[in-house]
């Protein structure tokens, strides 16, 4: 796999990412709304964070788990704002309207449970996804066994995502790729398979986001499919299935998976076996939405942060 | 006395070397074998010692792939059938008459050589659907994650699933697990919309099993950390027999499993053991761009299984 040249952009490790984060922020940290910061690790992530000159945090939550939680993580952001919400409904409603009049500039989940997290931000009477966009998760990866990042979507919000929407959340992976520092990302629309199939409905999408893409239809990127997860990542793999003239097969930048569980179980095999380093972010809402998973480590809650920042 | 449980892939393959001195040693018959990556496989294989195999084939190109490549197949026996198709019919024969006890997949595409195992004509047909189990042994897990179906039932039914379960449980019997430990896989564990396969999963396949299939342990809706970690069980709240300590990864797609399967063979160093499971023969099948320890220990597998198959009489 290494023998072979693949395009390899110039920021393709995380901490070119966040160096890159800090570079486009200029010397003043983003004021973040942190909702519900019940557990020790998202206030070490947070503060972490502000350490590192990416956000000043204000917290939103149960006042009494947020005190016990700071207990828990040595009286970690003892100084920040508090803004008491018993429930995870008021939390939101209390962040939307910091977003809504400019208070904050991104916010990080904490503790809110991911579904009704989900749910209440894409309601539509609250705005935060505007019409024609799509509230999308996107991770970026960068997996040890990889010479550059792969950024990943969507692990969160659509479980099934039908083709316009996964039409969005291509577009949603250009536009982050493009803060990220990939002009020309290539993207893998992944599917079990590398040719099409009129009995796997995901192969006949990937092949029409592929001729989207080609034809401009889908600007500012290289799409290509149906890829398998080798044949989009390893150029030893698309050569012997035969995939010859592709800009993406072997050398991928980005990956649209077909649905929520694929994204998901790619997130967490890296996170926990890939000794990758990784962060994930709610993008194409009015502000971005730093989105470490319950389980994710320290390291990926800040990573998570940095990235909102980077794709504000 | 019973073989103690198998974990990694290094011991699946010595449990296949242990059953050839045993006195078991299996035979793999190859249809179509004009493929340089299974002759590989298979001459390694047979140094190693664990199976003995009959290449079904056009001889000639069997022998000159062979000799460019530097391959040794003296100690095979090769049965000349030029037409992949025939040659594959040669192949279930053999497993028919009990001269092979596994199947392996050459020059032909996988459609065509199932065609062919599942005619009636050979009686190799088992009751369940065929479907594809990845047993990976994945560095930092502690014990083998099979992960199925990532090869062959496209959206599988209800039905279908709990028969793609069943497979895997054989799978797992034969490297001696007990209890099976069974994670229903889905992308959050308290979804706020239940989906309706998972309302399938819940209603139909975890009581189906449970009724079933006995020794089991089976917990879901599980994410893979969680099936896989006992930190991120205790993150996430939750506990149970299978948390952290999953032997089988029973998804709801075919793009869910491969996909995630092959992130953990290209990027977190996993060893992969390939096999359909379904009919009365394992059938083996490895691709030119799987490693060598692949190949063998997919190999290993089939004949581990197919072992458990004879001695444990499955079939009747």
């Amino acid at each position: 796999m290494n023998n072979q040249t693949i395009a390899i952009p110039e920021i393709n490790t995380m901490e070119k990412l966040l160096a890159r984060a800090r570079e486009l922020g200029g010397s003043r940290s983003l004021r973040a709304a942190v909702l519900m910061p019940h557990q020790p690790d998202i206030l070490r992530g947070c503060r972490l964070a502000m350490d590192e000159g990416f956000i000043s945090p204000i917290l939103i939550g149960n006042r009494d788990c947020i005190d016990r939680a700071r207990a828990a993580a040595d009286g970690c952001l003892g100084k920040a704002e508090v803004v008491n919400a018993e429930f995870v409904d008021d939390a939101v409603q209390a962040a939307l309207g910091m977003v809504n009049d400019g208070t904050v500039d991104l916010l990080v989940r904490g503790a809110a449970p991911q579904p009704d997290f989900v749910r209440l931000l894409t309601t539509e009477s609250e705005g935060f996804v505007g019409k024609g966009t799509a509230l999308g998760h996107i991770a970026f990866i960068k997996p040890e066994r990889y010479q550059k990042l792969l950024a990943l979507t969507d692990a969160v919000v659509h479980p099934e995502p039908d083709l316009k929407q996964k039409i969005a959340l291509t577009e949603n992976l250009v536009a982050a790729c493009r803060k990220a520092g990939i002009d020309m990302p290539r993207i893998a629309v992944l599917a079990a398979v590398e040719v099409v199939y009129p009995q796997m409905p995901v192969t006949m999408e990937a092949a029409i986001l592929a001729k989207m893409g080609e034809r401009g239809q889908i600007k500012g990127a290289f799409v290509d499919g149906p890829l398998s997860f080798d044949c989009a990542i390893d150029p030893l793999a698309a050569e012997s299935k035969g995939i010859r003239k592709s800009e993406v097969a072997g050398q991928a930048d980005a990956l649209l998976a077909p649905n929520m569980e694929t994204a998901h179980g790619v997130y967490k095999a890296m996170a926990l076996f890939g000794r990758a380093k990784l962060g994930g972010v709610l993008f194409g809402g009015r502000v971005p939405v730093a989105m470490p998973s319950t389980s994710d480590s320290v390291e990926t809650i800040f990573h998570s942060i940095a990235l909102a920042c980077l794709l504000r | 006395m019973s073989d103690p449980a198998i974990h990694s892939s290094e011991q699946l393959i010595e449990r296949a070397l242990s059953i050839a001195r045993e006195g078991r040693k299996k035979t793999v018959a190859v249809a179509a074998a004009q493929d340089v990556d299974v002759i590989d496989a298979v001459t390694q294989s047979h140094a190693d010692g664990f199976l003995d195999a009959v290449l079904v084939g056009d001889r000639d190109r069997i022998v000159a792939l062979a000799q460019e490549n530097g391959i040794d197949i003296g100690g095979l026996e090769v049965v000349h059938q030029k037409d992949v198709t025939q040659a594959a019919h040669g192949a279930a024969r053999l497993a028919s008459e009990g001269k092979a006890d596994a199947i392996m997949k050459g020059f032909l595409p996988t459609s065509s050589l199932l065609k062919v195992v599942l005619d009636k004509a050979y009686n190799l047909r088992g009751p369940n659907t065929l479907s594809h189990c990845a047993v990976l042994d994945i560095p930092g897990y502690h014990k083998l994650l099979n992960f199925t179906d990532g090869g062959m039932v496209v959206r599988p039914e209800p039905d279908q699933k709990l028969q793609i379960l069943e497979n895997a449980v054989l799978v797992a019997r034969a490297l001696g697990l007990s209890p099976v430990k069974v994670a229903v896989s889905a992308a959050v564990d308290r979804p706020a919309d239940y989906s309706a396969h998972l309302l399938s999963d819940l209603d139909f396949v975890i009581p189906s099993a449970l009724k079933k299939l006995p020794d089991l342990v089976i917990q879901g809706p599980l994410t893979l950390d969680v099936a896989t970690s006992k930190d991120a069980a205790r993150a996430y709240g939750v506990s149970g027999q299978v948390v952290g300590d999953a032997d089988i990864f029973l998804v709801d797609s075919i793009e869910e499993c491969n996909i995630i399967a092959k992130a953990l063979i290209n990027f977190a160093d996993a060893v992969f053991a390939g096999v359909i499971v379904g009919a009365k023969v394992p059938v083996s099948l490895v691709s030119r761009t799987d490693s060598v320890a692949n190949k063998k220990t997919s190999l290993a597998i089939a004949c581990v299984l197919a072992d458990y198959y004879a001695q444990q009489r499955v079939w009747g």
